[in-house]
C-alpha cells in the first residue's frame, strides 16, 4: 500500500523519545526498522543491515552526524542509501555542508510525523 | 653624505654655565640643528656643597627640556674627559660642526689651565669645527670653599678613639720591632718607628679624614717624642725635630685625606648611580606584573621610598582628554587623582605642579621654575598624550648629585610607560571580556534552543503520530500507552530545563528567596525521586540513609532542584542499567548528601571546572541534553544556603558529588541568641 513497505531504514539519533515515535509509526508503514543511538553503533548498522535509507541527526555524542555523512554515502559501492538529516540546527551552514557532503533531503526538530512520511515517499519513489 | 649640524657645549661646574647653554641653544636654533651638553663634574667637587649641585642639576634639567641632549662625566682633569668626549662623538661618527666653551677669568692656575683645555680643542679640531668661547666671570667654583677640596672628617668620641688605638697599635708594633732588633741598629730602628707610625696616619686620614688624621698624627709626634727621641721615656716638646715631624705627619695627612675624599665621592657617586639604576630596573621589574593602576601605584610608592628614601606623588589627570594647557594651581586637587592621597602639598608644590603640566616640563626642586618648593616635579607622558605629574620630595639633608634632574626625568618615564601599558592591559581585558561574553551568550542561545527544540520534537512526533494512527484506526493500546508516555516524560524534562534556565537567571540577579528552615534531608530527596521516577526507569536509586532522621537547616525547594540536577547528571553520564546510589552523612558539625554514579568519572583536568556555568557550551557535542547549567545552579544555590558542592572520582570508579551542609551547634547558636 506505501511505497515504505518493505525498505529498510535506519534511524541514528541519541534521544531515545526520537526513536521511540519513530519505530512505531514507521514500522506501522511496514518498514524494517532498525536504529542506534550514536555515530558508532549507526555505521556498524550500516554494515550490518545495508539500509535503504538512514534518518541522521547530526548532534550525536561521538562524533558529529556531519562527519559521518559522507561515509554513509561511500558505503555499498554505488548503492548507497538515501540520507535525511534530522537535527535542531537550522542554520545556512549546516544545511549547505550536509547537501554538500551528499545529504538527499533536510528537516529541522521538531517536525510532524506526516512531513517526514512524505519526504520519505519522495525519495523512495 | 649629508653633513648633520651639530653644536656641542662643554660645561664644568660654573655657576655661569647657563650662559654657555643659552648660546648653544640660540645656535642651534640659527643652524636647525640638533645640540648636546657635555658636563664634567670635578671629582673633588662631589665632596662639596650641596647648593652649587644643585645649580648645576638646574642648567642640566633646563638643556634636556629645551632639547639637547646631557651627558655628565666625573673626572679629575676637564680637559682631558672634554677631548676624550669629543674624540667619542667623532669616532661614533657624529658630525659635529660648533664648540663652545666658556673662558673661565679665574685664578692664574684656572686660567692657564682653561687656555690650555680650548687651544687644544683648537690645534685639534679648529679645521673641522668652529671653536666659540664664552668669557665666565667670576670664579671657577665661587661657591666652593677651600675646605671643600678635603675630607674632613669628624672628630668624635669614636674616629677619636679609632685614630688612638690605631697609634697604640702603630706602638706596639714599633716596640716589638724595638725587642727584635739588636741594638746596635738603633737608629735604623728609630726610622723604622717614624714609618710604621706615617703608616698609621695614613690609614686614619684614608679611613676616617683629616680632623682623626690630626689627631693620630699628634699622638704619633708625641710617642715618637716620648720613646724614640733621645732622651727616651720622657717628653722633649718644642724641639725642632718635633716641628719638623709634626709638619711631615699633618702634610701627609692633609694630601691623603684629600685623595680619599676624592676617591670617596667618586664611590658615592658610582654608588648613588648603581642605586638609581637599580631602582629603575626594579621598578620596571616590580610593577611588570601589576595589571591595574591602583597595583602599580601602590608598587612604586612603596619601592621608591624604600630605594631612594624619598616620599613621591602622583597626580593623574581626571579626564584622559584632558589636553587643557591652562590648569590653575587651585584646580589640581580637583582635576587630578592624587597618589598617596595623604600626600602633603603646599600652595607654592601646586604652584610647580600647576607649572609642569601646563608646560610640560620639569618644575620645582633643581628646576629653573622652582618655585621654592622642595618637590621637583615631572610630567608624565605617553605617547599619546599627557597623564598626570610625578612628584619627588627632595629631603633637606640630602646630598645631590647633577645626576638627580636625569635620574627623575627617566623615573617619569618609566612610571608614564607602567602607567599607560596597565591601562591598555585594562582596555585590552575588557574587550577581550566582551567578545567572551558575546560568543557565551550565542553559544548560550543555541544550546538553549537546542535543549528546548529536542524534547519538543519528541513531543510534537508522538503525538503526530498518535494523531495519524488514530485517524487510520489502527491505534493499539499499547502504542498509544508508549506515545503518551512519551510525550509526557519529554515535557517533563522540557520543564525541568526551563526551571533551571529561569533558576539561573534570577539567582544571578539575586531575585531569589531562599527559605531556610529545618528539614528532615529525605524529604526534598523523596520528591526527587518522584518526578524523576520515568527518569530512573531501569536504573537501582539506592538510598542510604544515615540521617539519623534528624533535620538540617535548608531550603527544602532549592535543595531538591540541586539534587535532581545531580541525580539527572549521573543517570546521563552512566550506562544504563547501572545503579545510582544517595546516600545521607550526619556528623558533629556537617550534614552530607553523596550521590555516586557507576560511569567513568570525570577527568582530572575538568573537575574544578564543572561548576563553571556553561562549561558544558565549551564543547561542540551535544551527546547529552542539558544547557551545562545544573551543576552551576547546584553551586549557586548550595552556596546561597551557607552550603558547598564538590565532586571527585570514586575509587572504584564513577563520579562522586557532595553537597555539604553545615549544623550550627547548640554554643553556637547560644552565641546569637
Amino acid at each position: 500500500m506505501s511505497c515504505l513497505e518493505n525498505k529498510t531504514i535506519l534511524a541514528i539519533d541519541d534521544t531515545a523519545a526520537i526513536r521511540t515515535f519513530l519505530r512505531i509509526s514507521l514500522m506501522d508503514q511496514g518498514v524494517n526498522f532498525v536504529e542506534a543511538s550514536s555515530a558508532l553503533e549507526g555505521l556498524r548498522m550500516l554494515e550490518q543491515h545495508k539500509p535503504d535509507v538512514v534518518v541522521l541527526d547530526l548532534g550525536l555524542p561521538d562524533r558529529d552526524g556531519l562527519d559521518i555523512l559522507p561515509e554513509i554515502k561511500r558505503s555499498h559501492e554505488g548503492n548507497a542509501p538515501i540520507v535525511v538529516v534530522l537535527t535542531v540546527r537550522n542554520d545556512r551552514r549546516t544545511k549547505d555542508t550536509a547537501a554538500k557532503r551528499g545529504a538527499d533531503a533536510y528537516m529541522t526538530k521538531p517536525f510532524e510525523m506526516e512531513d517526514l512520511v512524505e519526504v520519505l515517499q519522495n525519495q523512495l519513489r | 653624505m649629508v653633513a648633520k649640524l651639530h653644536v656641542l657645549v662643554c660645561l664644568d661646574g660654573h655657576p655661569k654655565s647657563h650662559t654657555l647653554v643659552a648660546a648653544a641653544k640660540r645656535m642651534a636654533l640659527e643652524l636647525g640643528c640638533s645640540w648636546s651638553v657635555f658636563y664634567v663634574e670635578l671629582a673633588y667637587a662631589g665632596v662639596g656643597r650641596a647648593a652649587r649641585k644643585e645649580a648645576a642639576v638646574r642648567i642640566l634639567t633646563e638643556a634636556e627640556n629645551a632639547g639637547a641632549r646631557v651627558l655628565q662625566s666625573e673626572h679629575f682633569d676637564a680637559r682631558a674627559a672634554t677631548l676624550d668626549y669629543i674624540n667619542s662623538c667623532l669616532n661614533a661618527g657624529e658630525v659635529i660642526t660648533h664648540i663652545i666653551i666658556g673662558q673661565h677669568a679665574g685664578t692664574i692656575s684656572s686660567r692657564l689651565f682653561q687656555r690650555s683645555t680650548v687651544e687644544e680643542i683648537a690645534r685639534r679640531y679648529g679645521q673641522t669645527m668652529r671653536l666659540t668661547t664664552i668669557p665666565l666671570e667670576g670664579d671657577t667654583l665661587p661657591d666652593s670653599l677651600f675646605w671643600d677640596h678635603f675630607s674632613i672628617g669628624s672628630l668624635t668620641l669614636r674616629s677619636f678613639a679609632t685614630s688612638t688605638v690605631t697609634v697604640g697599635f702603630a706602638l706596639f708594633i714599633t716596640q716589638v720591632m724595638q725587642w727584635l732588633l739588636p741594638a746596635s741598629l738603633e737608629r735604623s730602628n728609630w726610622a723604622n718607628a717614624t714609618l710604621v707610625f706615617l703608616f698609621a696616619v695614613v690609614f686614619i686620614s684614608l679611613r676616617l679624614g683629616l680632623l682623626p688624621a690630626m689627631v693620630a698624627s699628634l699622638l704619633s709626634v708625641a710617642a715618637i717624642d716620648y720613646f724614640y727621641t733621645a732622651p727616651i721615656y720622657q717628653f722633649n716638646i718644642g724641639q725642632v725635630s718635633d716641628l719638623i715631624s709634626s709638619s711631615i705627619f699633618l702634610s701627609v695627612a692633609a694630601v691623603v685625606s684629600i685623595m680619599g675624599g676624592n676617591v670617596r665621592a667618586n664611590a658615592k657617586t658610582a654608588l648613588d648611580r648603581e642605586e638609581r639604576s637599580r631602582a629603575l630596573y626594579d621598578i620596571s621589574r616590580l610593577t611588570a606584573d601589576a595589571t591595574n593602576q591602583h597595583q602599580i601605584l601602590e608598587i612604586l610608592d612603596r619601592e621608591v621610598h624604600d630605594l631612594l628614601d624619598m616620599d613621591i606623588v602622583i597626580l593623574l589627570a581626571r579626564k584622559s582628554d584632558s589636553h587643557a594647557l591652562d590648569i590653575q594651581a587651585t584646580d589640581i586637587e580637583s582635576d587630578f587623582d592624587k597618589y598617596p592621597a595623604e600626600a602633603a602639598l603646599e600652595a607654592r608644590d601646586l604652584e610647580a605642579v600647576a607649572k609642569c603640566w601646563n608646560e610640560s616640563l620639569s618644575s620645582g626642586f633643581g628646576t629653573m621654575r622652582g618655585m621654592g618648593s622642595s618637590w621637583r616635579f615631572e610630567v608624565l607622558e605617553t605617547a599619546n598624550n599627557r597623564v598626570g605629574v610625578f612628584g619627588i620630595k627632595v629631603p633637606l639633608k640630602k646630598k645631590l648629585d647633577t645626576g638627580f634632574g636625569q635620574f627623575t626625568s627617566m623615573l617619569a618615564d618609566q612610571i608614564a610607560l607602567t602607567i599607560e601599558r596597565a591601562a591598555l592591559v585594562e582596555q585590552m581585558n575588557e574587550s577581550r571580556f566582551r567578545e567572551e561574553r558575546e560568543t557565551l551568550r550565542s553559544m548560550l542561545l543555541s544550546s538553549v534552543s537546542h535543549d528546548l527544540k529536542t524534547p519538543l520534537a519528541s513531543i510534537i512526533g508522538s503525538i503526530s503520530v498518535m494523531r495519524s494512527l488514530r485517524k487510520n484506526e489502527r491505534l493499539t493500546p499499547e502504542q498509544e500507552d508508549v506515545l503518551t508516555k512519551t510525550a509526557l516524560e519529554e515535557a517533563q524534562r522540557l520543564d525541568s530545563f526551563i526551571t533551571n534556565i529561569l533558576s539561573m537567571t534570577r539567582i544571578d540577579s539575586g531575585d531569589i528567596e531562599f527559605s531556610i528552615r529545618p528539614n528532615e534531608p529525605m524529604k526534598p530527596l523523596q520528591r526527587v525521586i518522584k518526578s524523576l521516577r520515568s527518569r530512573l526507569e531501569g536504573r537501582d536509586l539506592v538510598i542510604d540513609d544515615q540521617s539519623k532522621g534528624l533535620p538540617v537547616e535548608m531550603d527544602a525547594m532549592m535543595t531538591g532542584q540541586v539534587l535532581q540536577n545531580v541525580i539527572d547528571n549521573a543517570v546521563k553520564y552512566s550506562p544504563e542499567g547501572t545503579p545510582v546510589t544517595v546516600s545521607l552523612h550526619r556528623e558533629d558539625h556537617v550534614f552530607r548528601y553523596v550521590v555516586r554514579d557507576r560511569g567513568m568519572g570525570i577527568p582530572t583536568d575538568k573537575l574544578d571546572r564543572i561548576f563553571d556555568k556553561y562549561e558544558r557550551l565549551n564543547h561542540t557535542d551535544s551527546q547529552v541534553a542539558g544547557t551545562g547549567l545544573g551543576l552551576a545552579i547546584a553551586r549557586s544555590v548550595m552556596e546561597a544556603q551557607g552550603g558547598s558542592i564538590t565532586v571527585g572520582n570514586h575509587p572504584d570508579g564513577g563520579a562522586e558529588f557532595t553537597l555539604v551542609f553545615q549544623i550550627e551547634g547548640e554554643e553556637k547558636e547560644g552565641d546569637q541568641v
